[in-house]
C-alpha cells in the first residue's frame, strides 16, 4: 500500500451555477468540490469551459500521477497505448508555493487517447481518453505543481470516447471508472506503481446517463507513481 | 478488472527503450560542515547546516552520454522526521552540456531521497530554423515556478527545494541524481557540483500560520455572524506582503464590509474579523486565503444555516392562520351549501 501523508482536506462547496453555451455537451453533477493537499487545492471535476460551475462540468477527477510528473512525463509514460490527441477541457486548481503564482489557475489539456476516430471506418468502436492537468506551460507555467505529500504531481481524468467519429450514431462518452482501470493497468504494463482506487475524491457518480454522458465513477481516485 | 496495489519501490528504472534513456549519475562529494547560503529566499536566514553525504569520491563527478551512476547511501540520526523544527533540502548544483546533434525532445534532471523527488528540472528542445531552442523550466517549494530559454546549450543550475516528507527518515537514507531523455535529445555532459547534497534548516516552509473561529450558535438564514482569524508567525522569518481574503459562495453567504485586509509585515499576531450574513439554508464552507511572501495557509469553517430566522417564524405562523383560516372556513361552507 503507498503512503503517501495524505492529508486531502474537502475545503469548500459548489459554484453557483451557470449554465453557459459549450463547444461539447456539458454535463451536470451534484457539487463540484475544492480539494486541498497542504497548501496546493485543485476541483475534483474537470469542465467544459473554464468556468468553475456544476453545470459545466466534463468528467471526474480520477487519477492522480505523483512523486516525479510533469504532464509530458506522464504523456510519455503511456504513449504505447496512448498516442492519439483528443479535445481540450479545463483543469481548475491552485498552486500556492513560491511568489509567482495567482490563487488560482486554469489549465488547458487536450489529452491522449487509443484510438482518434472511435466508430469511424475500419476503427474500434470505442477509445479511452484521458486528459491531464497541471501549471500551464504557455502562460509561465512549468506543467506540474509541488508538494511536500505528493512531490512532483497533477491530476487528471478520463473515459471512454464510443462511437464518436461520422459514421457513428450516436456518440456516447464515459464508463469513467472501467478507463481508470485500464489507465492502472497500462502504467503497471510500463513497469511503475500505481494503486487502482486509492483514496477519495469526493466525486462519486454512479451510473446515469445524462444525455451523451453516461456517468460511473466510484469517487476513488488512483494513484499512479512516477519514478 | 480487481483492484491492485503496488508499492512505492524505487527500483533502478529500467535503461534504453526506443523512446527513454535514463543515466544514474553518482553524486559528488559533500561538505561536512560549512554555510551554503545565498540563493533566493535563503539569504536572510542563518547559515544551514549541512547533512553530510558521504562515501562518493572527491571532486565533482562527470558524467558522459551513456555512462551510467548510482545512489547513494545516507545516514540521518534515529527519529529524524521532515519538520517540524528541523527541514531538510535537496541542493542541486549542476552543469548540463546537450548535444549539438540534438533534435526535439526532452531531457528530465532530479534528485531523489528514499525514492522521493525533491528536484526536477525539464528542458524541452525543439529545433527552429536549424537551431537549437532549449526552454528550462523548474519549480520548487519555495520560488515557485521559475522558467528560462536557455541562450545555448549549456544550463547551469543552482537548484533549492525541501524534501517530500517520506523523503526523509532516521536511519539508512538513499540520494539518487538522474538525467532522462527522450525524443531526440542527447546529453553530452552531466555534472553534479561538490555544493550538492542535503542540508538542513531550521527555516520552514510554513512560517504564517492562519486560524479561523467563530462562536457557535445556531445559524438561520437572514442571521449575521462573524468569523474571527488570527495570523501567526511560527517561527520568527521575516513575513512581509500579508492579505487576508475570504472565499465563499456568494448565493449563500454576503460579506458585509472590506473584502479583504492587508498588512506590510507580520510581527506579532494579527487579528483580523469579517461580517457575513446567511442567505440560504445548508452546510457550507467558507474559506480564507493568505497571501504573503512566504507561505500561502488558508483556514475554514463550515456552517449549518437552518431556513427562517429566529423570532419569525412563530410570528408569521401566527399571522398565515389569522389570514387564511376564516378563508378557508368560508370556502368549505361555500362548497358544501353549493352541493345541496
Amino acid at each position: 500500500m503507498i503512503r503517501l501523508g495524505l492529508l486531502i482536506v474537502v475545503v469548500a462547496i459548489v459554484v453557483t451555477g451557470t449554465s453557459g453555451a459549450s463547444r461539447t455537451e456539458a454535463a451536470s453533477t451534484q457539487e463540484v468540490l475544492e480539494l486541498a493537499v497542504a497548501e496546493d487545492r485543485f476541483f475534483n471535476y474537470d469542465f467544459t469551459e473554464r468556468i468553475s460551475s456544476k453545470w459545466g462540468v466534463d468528467w471526474a477527477v480520477s487519477l492522480l500521477f505523483w512523486n516525479n510528473a510533469t504532464i509530458r512525463r506522464v504523456k510519455q509514460i503511456l504513449a504505447p497505448e496512448y498516442d492519439r490527441v483528443g479535445g481540450d477541457m479545463h483543469g481548475l486548481f491552485a498552486e500556492t508555493q513560491g511568489q509567482y503564482n495567482p490563487n488560482y489557475q486554469w489549465d488547458t489539456d487536450a489529452g491522449r487517447k487509443t484510438t482518434q476516430c472511435p466508430g469511424g471506418p475500419g476503427q474500434p468502436v470505442d477509445a479511452r481518453h484521458y486528459r491531464v492537468y497541471a501549471d500551464e506551460l504557455g502562460e509561465g507555467g512549468d506543467d506540474r505543481l509541488y508538494n511536500m505529500h505528493w512531490g512532483y504531481w497533477t491530476f487528471g481524468t478520463d473515459h471512454y470516447d464510443i462511437e464518436e467519429c461520422p459514421g457513428g450514431n450516436p456518440a456516447w462518452f464515459g464508463y469513467s471508472e472501467n478507463a481508470e482501470e485500464w489507465i492502472v493497468w497500462r502504467w503497471q504494463v510500463e513497469g511503475f506503481p500505481a494503486t487502482n482506487d486509492w483514496s477519495s475524491f469526493y466525486n462519486n457518480e454512479p451510473y446515469r446517463v445524462e444525455g451523451d454522458h453516461i456517468w460511473d465513477n466510484n469517487g476513488l481516485a488512483s494513484a499512479l507513481y512516477v519514478p | 478488472m480487481k483492484a491492485t496495489t503496488s508499492g512505492t519501490t524505487t527500483a533502478l528504472p529500467r535503461l534504453s527503450t526506443c523512446r527513454r534513456r535514463v543515466v544514474l549519475l553518482a553524486a559528488t562529494a559533500f561538505l561536512v560542515s560549512g554555510a551554503v547560503g545565498g540563493e533566493q529566499g535563503y539569504a536572510q536566514t542563518k547559515p544551514d547546516a549541512v547533512v553530510g553525504v558521504g562515501g562518493i569520491g572527491p571532486a565533482s563527478l562527470v558524467v558522459e552520454r551513456g555512462r551510467a551512476g548510482r545512489t547513494l547511501p545516507f545516514h540521518l540520526p534515529v527519529g529524524t522526521t521532515q519538520g517540524p523544527f528541523d527541514w531538510y533540502l535537496i541542493h542541486l548544483d549542476y552543469r548540463l552540456v546537450l548535444s549539438k546533434q540534438s533534435g526535439p525532445g526532452f531531457v528530465w534532471v532530479s534528485a531523489s531521497t528514499n525514492g522521493r523527488t525533491a528536484a526536477q528540472i525539464e528542458y524541452s528542445l525543439v529545433r527552429r530554423n536549424g537551431r537549437l531552442r532549449v526552454r528550462e523550466s523548474r519549480v520548487d517549494f519555495v520560488n515557485g515556478s521559475v522558467v528560462r530559454v536557455l541562450p545555448g546549450r549549456v544550463s547551469e543550475v543552482q537548484f533549492r527545494n525541501y524534501l517530500q516528507y517520506k523523503g526523509v527518515r532516521g536511519g539508512k537514507n538513499s540520494l539518487r541524481f538522474a538525467v532522462e531523455t527522450s525524443g531526440q535529445a542527447k546529453v553530452d555532459r552531466f555534472e553534479v557540483k561538490p555544493t550538492s547534497g542535503v542540508f538542513r534548516t531550521r527555516r520552514s516552509p510554513f512560517p504564517l500560520k492562519v486560524q479561523a473561529s467563530m462562536a457557535q450558535r445556531p445559524l438561520r438564514v437572514g442571521d449575521r455572524f462573524r468569523v474571527d482569524l488570527t495570523l501567526s508567525n511560527r517561527t520568527g522569518e521575516p513575513i512581509s506582503g500579508i492579505e487576508l481574503r475570504p472565499r465563499f459562495d456568494g448565493d449563500s453567504f454576503v460579506l458585509h464590509g472590506r473584502p479583504a485586509r492587508n498588512w506590510q509585515r507580520l510581527g506579532r499576531p494579527l487579528r483580523a474579523s469579517f461580517e457575513f450574513e446567511a442567505r440560504r439554508a445548508g452546510m457550507h464552507d467558507l474559506r480564507f486565503l493568505v497571501d504573503s511572501s512566504r507561505n500561502r495557509p488558508s483556514a475554514s469553517v463550515r456552517l449549518a444555516v437552518t431556513p427562517g430566522s429566529p423570532g419569525r417564524r412563530p410570528i408569521e405562523g401566527a399571522l398565515w392562520a389569522t389570514l387564511f383560516a376564516p378563508l378557508a372556513a368560508g370556502l368549505a361552507y361555500l362548497l358544501w351549501t353549493g352541493r345541496k
